[in-house]
């Protein structure tokens, strides 16, 4: 039992994490014991010059076999002393030491206690002559030798002898003892002028003390001894910074969790984040698509549009992306990044994009407690990166470009009708907003009721969770229900813990459609007819001289139909856990998650809706086949269960760690979905109610499953708190891998070096040096983003012929038995610095990342009888630095006033090792495709360069005298003709550095947070110069630039081409890829500024409210970036305003 | 000492786990048949067998384009002068014409895939040779082997060099196994022996079964003439003896197929009733069963078909063709293969029509003849040098179709032209002419009047398989 004292206390001795910024409070209390098992000898030896009193008191520990119970912290601020004992008593040689010292110590059994001497003994009247007694057991009923007794608040402190017993002197009347020992949960209770305490029963812990572990989801180990590279953040952190998104609220903490603004989707708050740690280990293009959505809660869903996204565990289970995207932020007790192969190592084959785990709030025991959090969210679009036109303007532009130019006579009335029709509509004042149309400002809310409680044995929790996330778009909106229950029993060293969480969500898309619909329409349209009714059809576009037209349908019409376009799901997560506490260090876990959810998505089109509009003939199938619906069911079951075995032990020195557990974990993902054509009417809005399948269709569906199996281990060993390492290796089985490959091992090794506790940095230790600590870091981990059974020759059978009455089955793909998972080398080295007492904690870090075995498609010869299969040949790498300052500015623990900033940034180069030739091949088409593509950048890998390489063509500018471009070829010619192979690269969409800063201030219970998020040095091909100046299609709205900065005549020196040529006839071709576009993308964006005050509990006793907080968020507030773009083509990006309140009675 | 025992337990409990895993993660995915599973059973053999079937029946191989689509077109059989003709391209052998190099690239890309999926079951087949009953396992093998032949002898038909201008030249891949190692290039004389070795094996495999069914309980045995059988695997052997030049040898198979006796050719009875047999098929020695026939007939020989789709010639084409003229006008071929629509005068070749037949004409529709018992006659015809035996061969192929017959006293380039003529007639709608065409290395072709030359007679291998085969 001391053994495992002892190291329980060098872990809580430590400093925690600036991230952890709550325990820092703690410090001052934590105490070290320094102990072994007793035998008697109470004379010791020593003779040494300028040693720390820490030193004196190890080596005296080690003569004697006393325990030493002392506050570290105070003792590593006494001076350094000169000793010369030799075989002198204890009791002498420590009044030795401490005479100088503003210290004085108590023998009590074999303890040494050192306190602080008591400035003015005999001040304090409360105190009472009397000793304090009393006896520390646990469960059972039997003593806690070695446990602490403290009187809060103070440094009086004792320890429970070896029956249990202690006693106290000089504890004041209305003190509160609290009383703790390792493997046990900390006890708080209140003297009340009691001399004797009686029995104080201890329960066996739940967790380790939490506030000083990592935990990688499967197992915990000390943050001190841990060599892994991992960011905390707790759940309060995060709700400072967002309270109603989980990802953008972590984001500001670690600068290597990217998620790229949705430049397509905007704050669509349907649309699932792009989430990547450290780069990509993937090339952009493989994620396999199966044709049909999965359900939400597949975790291979969200892979398929990206394949490097991390692996999310919540509560120790693996989940989907959606699953977390979902979860109520108030929830959250604690995300963990974890970054690489040492911190990862648990999750070997799955871990080569990184993990994020995710900790829920476990109930806290005492008596019914009511958390109640309600935040009210004011969303509003960001409609400033649209530069339009307005109607007098986009009618100048097209006069001015010559489109009311006629070339008879004839042509030329028509052409002056419809101008002075336009006109007549701009003179009577028509200039529709159309941007304002579609948009809102939307009310969202989140109420969060968390209700806890119990006792040392039964504790309960239940929550309930509403979400309703407006969005920007009228109509469009995520709606998430969450209702939860925990029970925990405790039993002696047994602990059962299940957990249930039921949740409902509905997402609706926005019925007035696209917001790209918006932005084109001409501002001299009206959404309304003269009577005030919105029109369907805006205009008919016709050009003199050609029959037919195009139909310009006004999309607002659509909103006024009955279309639904929505999609639901509805699922549990049941996980149940079984702790038992063994002797001798031994600890064992089991784990059973059980996921399952079934998701449904509906598109119901009427004939009405104007995406038919161009169907105009009666007599035609097609007619009949306006209105469309698409339906989709998916269901997805999922369990995984593991048992893990956890020991620790100290040896001298030394304090070991270890766990080894077995997993296996099995996916069932299902999906089928239909498409049905002809609802001519809004009312027949039931996909039964259609006239007829689409055309040539038939039901399309899907049914995986797969399976894993791992075993892992993990040690961690730590000598003398200085040197540390960790190792650990993992086997790991799937379903998805050939059956020559089925298992994998992955290993990591980690090594660290705590050079604050050696002793030639004792002279900076605790004034300049708080920490000071290098990393290194090793280690193998794998993928599984891939789609099953790509290993094995599979048969289909034909349905759709028979031959003769039999039914045939044909080979699907060539099943390549010798697929290996695909293997990331993760190599990271890195620094935790921490100075002047925690006013300055740096942390860096450098890492190497090659994935290796990328599994690519291989283009065969047609005559081996398939075009391709898959084989391990990619190999990409990731290099980069990342690093975090946080310097407190002010600093007072005592009246909780602080002022802290942070920056933290992420340097990251991606470079391509190796590429298949169907990658070449790829490259070869992309060259090919026609001008209509060009026009923006294509996808292109080559070895040796970056996978988010531009590549363009570069050009010279605009030739001042004929308005044309001029391009440089590849051999630096210039030339007027484009040509793809003259394609070099322009420019790196990878910032040179990204990251986030910020500041925070506290202040009397007042917080004020500010979080920014930048990048320098990106570059980006601006598409809007493109596609909405210069190939801007001019019979609808453009960008404002489509006239500045124009080539008019000869001689004009310009950045844009001229509308027309030398000659004067319009210019039609396309501006295709031209180094001219790409601009440097450097931006600064205010994520979130917060004001928070915690109202003091006085003024709220009266209604039995405590720890009442109000908070006010405004995220996305503006934008400073100097490329100038449009964002959020198909739904405008929003700024929040979050209002939200916690209270807990 | 407790640790030590609880750790091993622990270990062992580990050990135990980790050895049932791996039958565990053998997960059989439901969308698909895993290849193990497939071959649990005699049934899966079939259905691997019945899957290339249906797969070479597919519109891109003998169901319409191999034959009666664009080989047809080839051998200059229509009249596809219209600019804005699908074949326009093809009817002028413009080969780097992107349409035309689509189809003909899924030529090689589907008979190699094909060749693939016959190669896996042969791989898998000898090692459960217990799993059949009956001679199923001998049929099974011996329609693979057959079919990997005949698939093979096809693709180097139409992408092999000229023979007549040497078998030495490389040509095409022959490949027997299912691996993803590049096949190198074979001469021609090495394919053909290929395939040569191939149709022995299998001819010694299915000479177990020399009836040939229609219509008895077992599915798979009922349809003699649409497998692969003895005889086709004769009749082939035959077809490619021919094309080697080894006249000894074709002339021997040609005449086993003639004198096995189980074949006859129709009677006009069967033709010219209300339910026409207009696809001969009691000739058939293989034809291949097209299920979606109709609809293929009405995309090309149907006014249905549309100006830009449809494949028939012009009247002086057809006159000329059966020689209307000089007595050819009773040809069954000529009176009942030829339709025309409502009041139009136009005439459709008819070989593949069924809308005025019964789906319960049952086997005398929705087949795609591949090999005919009147080839072997014509195989015979040319092979042997006799010419009394050649007039006698065709005599009876004319016999039957209601010509009148040749003269004892043609010249042998007479009987050769007159065996040409058969070619044309007998096998129009049936792709088999442009072969002719390219064994006999013809001057010209007749219906389009463009030069025979190693340029229109060997069609491009695709890009793919030159770009990724460095074999």
């Amino acid at each position: 039992m001391n053994l495992t004292a002892l190291h329980k206390a060098v872990k809580g001795r430590r400093t925690p994490r600036h991230y952890v910024s709550k325990f820092a409070f703690a410090l001052a209390l934590t105490i070290c014991m320094l102990a072994s098992a007793g035998t008697y000898a109470q004379r010791v030896t020593m003779k040494a010059q300028n040693v720390t009193l820490d030193e004196v008191f190890r080596s005296f520990k080690k003569q004697t076999n006393y325990y030493f119970v002392y506050n570290l912290q105070v003792v590593r601020q006494q001076k350094r002393i000169n000793v010369d004992f030799k075989q002198t008593a204890l009791q002498d040689a420590l009044a030795a030491c401490l005479k100088d010292a503003p210290l004085e110590f108590e023998i009590i059994e074999n303890t040494v206690v050192i306190r602080q001497r008591k400035t003015n003994p005999g001040n304090n009247a409360a105190q009472t002559e009397q000793p304090l007694k009393g006896r520390v057991l646990d469960e059972s009923g039997k003593p806690i030798p070695g446990a602490t007794i403290l009187v809060r608040g103070t440094n009086v402190a004792t320890l429970s002898d070896g029956a249990g017993n202690f006693q106290l002197r000089n504890v004041p009347n209305g003190a509160w003892l609290v009383v703790s020992s390792i493997g046990y949960e900390k006890r708080e209770m209140a003297v009340n002028g009691r001399t004797d305490m009686g029995n104080i029963s201890l329960l066996t812990a739940v967790e380790n003390i939490n506030e000083v572990v990592v935990t990688t989801g499967l197992f915990k180990r000390p943050v001190e001894n841990f060599t892994g590279v991992a960011t905390s953040v707790t759940g309060e952190q995060m709700r400072t910074v967002n309270s109603m998104n989980v990802f953008d609220a972590l984001k500001v903490f670690d600068p290597a969790m990217r998620i790229p603004d949705n430049v397509q989707f905007g704050s669509d708050p349907n649309r699932l984040p792009q989430i990547s740690l450290r780069g990509t280990n993937n090339f952009p293009v493989q994620g396999a698509s199966s044709g049909i959505p999965a359900s939400g809660a597949d975790f291979m869903s969200a892979y398929q549009t990206n394949p490097s996204m991390p692996l999310f565990i919540l509560d120790g289970f693996e989940v989907s992306l959606q699953k977390i995207y979902d979860l109520d932020i108030n929830r959250i007790e604690r995300m963990t990044i974890l970054k690489d192969a040492v911190a990862t190592s648990a999750y070997g084959s799955r871990a080569a994009n990184g993990v994020i785990v995710v900790d829920t709030k476990q109930p806290k025991p005492g008596k019914l407690t009511v958390n109640y959090s309600a935040t009210l969210q004011v969303t509003a679009p960001d409609l400033t990166p649209y530069h339009l036109l307005n109607a007098a303007d986009k009618l100048e532009v097209e006069r001015l470009a010559g489109r009311y130019v006629g070339s008879t006579p004839s042509f030329q009335q028509e052409y002056d009708e419809v101008y002075s029709r336009r006109r007549s509509a701009v003179e009577k004042g028509v200039n529709t907003y159309w941007l304002s149309q579609p948009v809102q400002t939307g009310v969202g809310t989140r109420q969060s009721l968390y209700v806890e409680g119990g006792d040392q044995y039964l504790r309960y929790a239940v929550n309930f969770g509403y979400t309703n996330n407006r969005g920007v778009m009228i109509g469009s909106g995520r709606k998430t229900y969450e209702g939860g229950m925990m029970l925990s029993y405790r039993r002696k060293n047994v602990l059962v813990r299940n957990q249930l969480t039921v949740t409902g969500n509905r997402s609706d898309e926005s019925p007035y459609g696209a917001y790209s619909q918006y932005t084109r329409l001409n501002p001299y349209w009206t959404p309304y007819d003269s009577n005030g009714r919105v029109q369907k059809q805006l205009d008919y576009l016709t050009t003199p001289g050609y029959g037919g037209g195009t139909r310009v349908a006004n999309p607002m019409y659509d909103a006024t139909l009955g279309t639904r376009t929505y999609s639901k799901y509805f699922g549990f997560t049941n996980n149940t856990f079984l702790e038992w506490r063994l002797r001798n260090g031994f600890k064992f876990t089991g784990k059973l998650g059980i996921i399952s959810q079934s998701d449904q998505s509906d598109k119901f089109l009427p004939a009405d809706h104007t995406s038919f509009i161009n169907i105009v003939d009666y007599t035609s199938q097609a007619y009949l086949e306006r209105g469309s619906y698409d339906k989709t069911n998916g269901s997805f079951f999922s369990f995984d269960g593991s048992a893990t075995l956890d020991y620790n032990k100290n040896i001298g020195d030394g304090l070991f760690f270890a766990t080894v557990g077995v997993g296996a974990a099995e996916q069932t993902s299902r999906a089928s979905g239909m498409a049905v054509r002809g609802f001519p009417n809004t009312n027949l809005d039931e996909v039964f109610l259609g006239n007829t399948y689409l055309r040539n269709s038939r039901p399309n569906g899907k049914n995986d499953i797969t399976r894993r199996s791992s075993m892992f281990s993990s040690l961690n060993y730590t000598y003398d708190r200085r040197y540390m390492a960790d190792f650990s290796f993992n086997m790991d089985g799937s379903t998805q891998f050939g059956a020559d490959n089925r298992f994998a091992p992955f290993w990591a090794l980690g090594l660290g070096w705590n050079l604050h506790e050696e002793a030639f940095m004792s002279g900076l230790k605790g004034t300049i040096v708080d920490r000071l600590r290098l990393r290194g870091g090793i280690g193998t981990t794998g993928s599984q983003t891939f789609s099953p059974y790509m290993a094995t020759s599979t048969y289909a059978y034909i349905t759709s012929r028979d031959y003769l009455g039999m039914l045939g089955a044909t080979l699907l793909s060539y099943g390549n038995q010798n697929l290996r998972w695909q293997q990331t080398m993760k190599k990271n080295i890195g620094m935790d610095v921490s100075l002047l007492k925690e006013r300055v904690i740096i942390r860096l870090d450098a890492y190497l990342e090659t994935t290796n075995d990328l599994l690519l498609d291989i283009n065969t010869p047609p005559s081996v009888g398939v075009s391709s299969y898959k084989e391990n040949i990619g190999k990409l790498q990731n290099r980069g630095l990342e690093g975090n300052i946080n310097v407190f500015l002010i600093k007072n623990d005592k009246q909780s006033t602080f002022w802290s900033v942070f920056v933290n940034g992420i340097h990251n180069k991606n470079e391509i090792k190796e590429i298949s030739n169907s990658l070449q091949k790829m490259n070869a088409n992309n060259d090919k495709t026609d001008n209509n593509l060009q026009t923006k950048p294509q996808l292109r890998f080559e070895e040796g360069q970056s996978v988010n390489a531009i590549w363009a063509v570069r050009s010279a500018g605009i030739d001042p005298g004929t308005g044309r471009e001029i391009f440089i070829t590849k051999k630096g010619e210039r030339t007027y003709t484009w040509s793809a192979a003259d394609k070099v690269i322009v420019g790196d969409a990878l910032p040179t550095v990204s990251g986030n800063l910020g500041t925070n201030v506290s202040w009397k219970g007042i917080q004020l947070g500010v979080y920014c998020s930048y990048q320098y040095g990106g570059k980006m091909y601006n598409q809007t110069l493109a596609d909405r100046v210069e190939n801007a299609d001019l019979r609808f709205n453009v960008d404002e630039r489509v006239l500045l900065g124009r080539w008019k005549k000869p001689g004009d020196i310009t950045y844009f081409k001229g509308l027309s040529d030398l000659d004067g006839f319009p210019v039609t071709s396309p501006t295709l890829a031209t180094s001219r576009f790409v601009q440097t993308n450097n931006y600064l964006e205010m994520e979130s500024l917060s004001l928070g005050y915690l109202v003091p509990d006085k003024w709220t006793a009266r209604w039995h409210f405590k720890n009442t907080r109000l908070n006010l968020q405004m995220n996305n507030l503006f934008r400073l970036s100097t490329i100038q773009v449009e964002r959020g083509l198909d739904y405008p990006f929003a700024r929040n305003i979050n209002f939200n309140i916690t209270t807990t009675f | 000492m407790t640790t030590i025992h609880r750790s091993t337990y622990w270990l062992l409990l580990v050990i135990l786990f980790s050895t049932g895993c791996s039958k565990w993660l053998d997960v059989k995915p439901k969308t698909y048949v895993n290849e193990s599973d497939l071959w649990k059973d005699e049934q899966g053999f079939k259905d691997a067998l019945t899957g290339v079937y249906v797969a070479i029946s597919d519109t891109t191989l003998y169901g319409k384009n191999f034959t009666m689509g664009m080989m047809d077109v080839l051998g200059g059989n229509y009249d596809v002068a219209n600019s804005f003709h699908v074949y326009n391209k093809a009817g002028s052998y413009q080969y780097t014409d992107a349409t035309t190099k689509a189809i003909i690239n899924e030529y090689w890309n589907k008979g190699y895939n094909a060749i693939a999926n016959l190669n896996n079951l042969l791989a898998n087949i000898d090692s459960r040779k217990s799993l059949f009953v009956n001679n199923n396992y001998n049929i099974v093998k011996g329609e693979a082997l057959g079919l990997r032949a005949l698939l093979h002898f096809d693709l180097l038909r139409a992408f092999g060099g000229v023979p007549a201008l040497g078998l030495d030249k490389k040509s095409i891949p022959y490949v027997t196994q299912f691996s993803m190692t590049v096949k190198p290039n074979l001469t021609m004389n090495e394919v053909l022996d290929a395939c040569l070795k191939d149709l022995l094996t299998a001819r010694d495999l299915l000479a177990v079964y020399q009836q040939v069914n229609y219509g008895i309980e077992d599915l798979f045995l009922s349809h003699t003439r649409n497998h692969m059988n003895y005889w086709a695997v004769t009749g082939l052997m035959a077809r490619i003896y021919l094309y080697k030049n080894d006249l000894e040898n074709a002339y021997k198979m040609a005449k086993a197929v003639i004198d096995g006796g189980r074949f006859n050719f129709i009677d006009v009875s069967s033709v010219s009733t209300t339910y026409p047999n207009r696809l001969f098929s009691p000739e058939h020695l293989f034809a291949v069963y097209s299920a979606n026939q109709e609809s293929i007939n009405a995309s090309l020989f149907k006014s249905s078909a549309g100006t830009n789709n449809v494949l028939t010639n012009k009247t002086t084409f057809i006159n000329t063709l059966f020689e209307i003229a000089s007595g050819g006008s009773t040809d069954y071929r000529y009176l009942y293969l030829w339709k025309t629509e409502g009041s139009s005068s136009t005439k459709y070749p008819a070989k593949y029509w069924m809308d005025d037949l019964l789906n319960g004409n049952g086997n005398s529709i929705r087949r795609v003849p591949v090999l005919r018992y009147s080839e072997m006659f014509y195989i015979a015809a040319e092979a042997t040098a006799s010419l009394t035996e050649k007039t006698t061969l065709l005599n009876q192929v004319r016999q039957k179709r209601g010509l009148p017959l040749l003269a004892n006293n043609l010249t042998a380039e007479q009987l050769d032209n007159e065996i040409f003529k058969e070619y044309r007639k007998e096998f129009y709608q049936e792709g088999q002419l442009f072969f002719y065409y390219k064994r006999k290395n013809s001057a010209q072709i007749a219906g389009s009047g463009i030069a025979g030359s190693p340029a229109v007679y060997v069609l491009p291998i695709p890009d793919d398989e030159i770009e990724f085969n460095h074999g």
